[in-house]
């Protein structure tokens, strides 16, 4: 019984799933490259591989880019020194939530001109 | 009507007179202000300042933000991040600033709570009817 239960939870490690964020920013053409870049630079090659920064969707000025949660305050400080300048909107965990929330987040950042 | 203000200045000069100093490089001002810093000022860092420099500079500010937090907290002066942002889109969100408090050793709650006290404090100070 022990034995079974030690190969079951070695099954449940390896099949965790690497948990993700995806980010909304709003920035100019090209943002995500800049970021990869910046996070390279600031965080090094590894911790940015360990990132994953990846550009999911993007529609004129927003972008939804997906990065690992462990890295995620590294990317989201990477933002705040990129230039040209990006603004991180919002944070999920998954897609479907983010566009929900998205429209508002927009209005807001906006309106605070 | 009662207006709420703060005086802001580049100047480590005026830091008698003013409730924020907003500096750039803390090296460079650092024995200045040991000698003009008073309890309970203000000092500032922006981040759009350091926005348009290369990594190494960025990281170089990064520790000289954590300098600043030891300085302040030996000298009783309020530690300040912002944006420094004129323009809307050099504004940083509220989890970039929490993420670079994170970097650079601070807790963003109690961050933000001790910058509330502070605030209310300065604030209670400088009333203007208009």
């Amino acid at each position: 019984m022990a034995r079974f239960q030690a190969c079951f939870e070695g099954n449940k490690m390896l099949r965790r799933k690497a948990k993700k964020r995806y980010l909304a920013i709003l920035g100019p053409a090209g943002a995500t490259e800049v970021l990869q870049k910046r996070h390279a630079e600031l965080f090094g090659q590894i911790k940015s591989s360990q990132a994953a920064i990846k550009e999911i969707r993007s529609e004129q000025d927003t972008r939804i880019i997906r990065c690992s949660l462990e890295c995620a305050d590294s990317v989201l400080a990477a933002i705040a020194f990129c230039n040209p300048p990006m603004v991180a909107l919002d944070m999920s965990g998954t897609i479907k939530r983010l566009k929900r929330r998205l429209p508002a987040k927009v209005n807001t950042a906006a309106g605070s001109i | 009507m009662d207006f709420q203000y703060l005086v802001v200045s580049a100047n480590i000069k005026d830091s008698s007179r003013v409730d924020i100093i907003t500096i750039d490089n803390f090296r460079t001002v650092k024995d200045r202000l040991k000698k003009e810093a008073k309890s309970g000022l203000g000092i500032e860092i922006t981040i759009d300042s350091v926005r348009n420099r290369s990594s190494p500079e960025i990281a170089s500010w990064l520790q000289q933000a954590k300098e600043l937090i030891k300085f302040c907290k030996m000298s009783r002066c309020q530690f300040i991040l912002s944006s420094g942002a004129e323009l809307p889109d050099r504004q940083v969100s509220g989890q970039s600033l929490d993420a670079v408090l994170r970097i650079i050793g601070i807790e963003p709650q109690s961050y933000w709570q001790e910058l509330g006290r502070w605030l209310d404090s300065r604030l209670a100070l400088r009333v203007t009817r208009c």
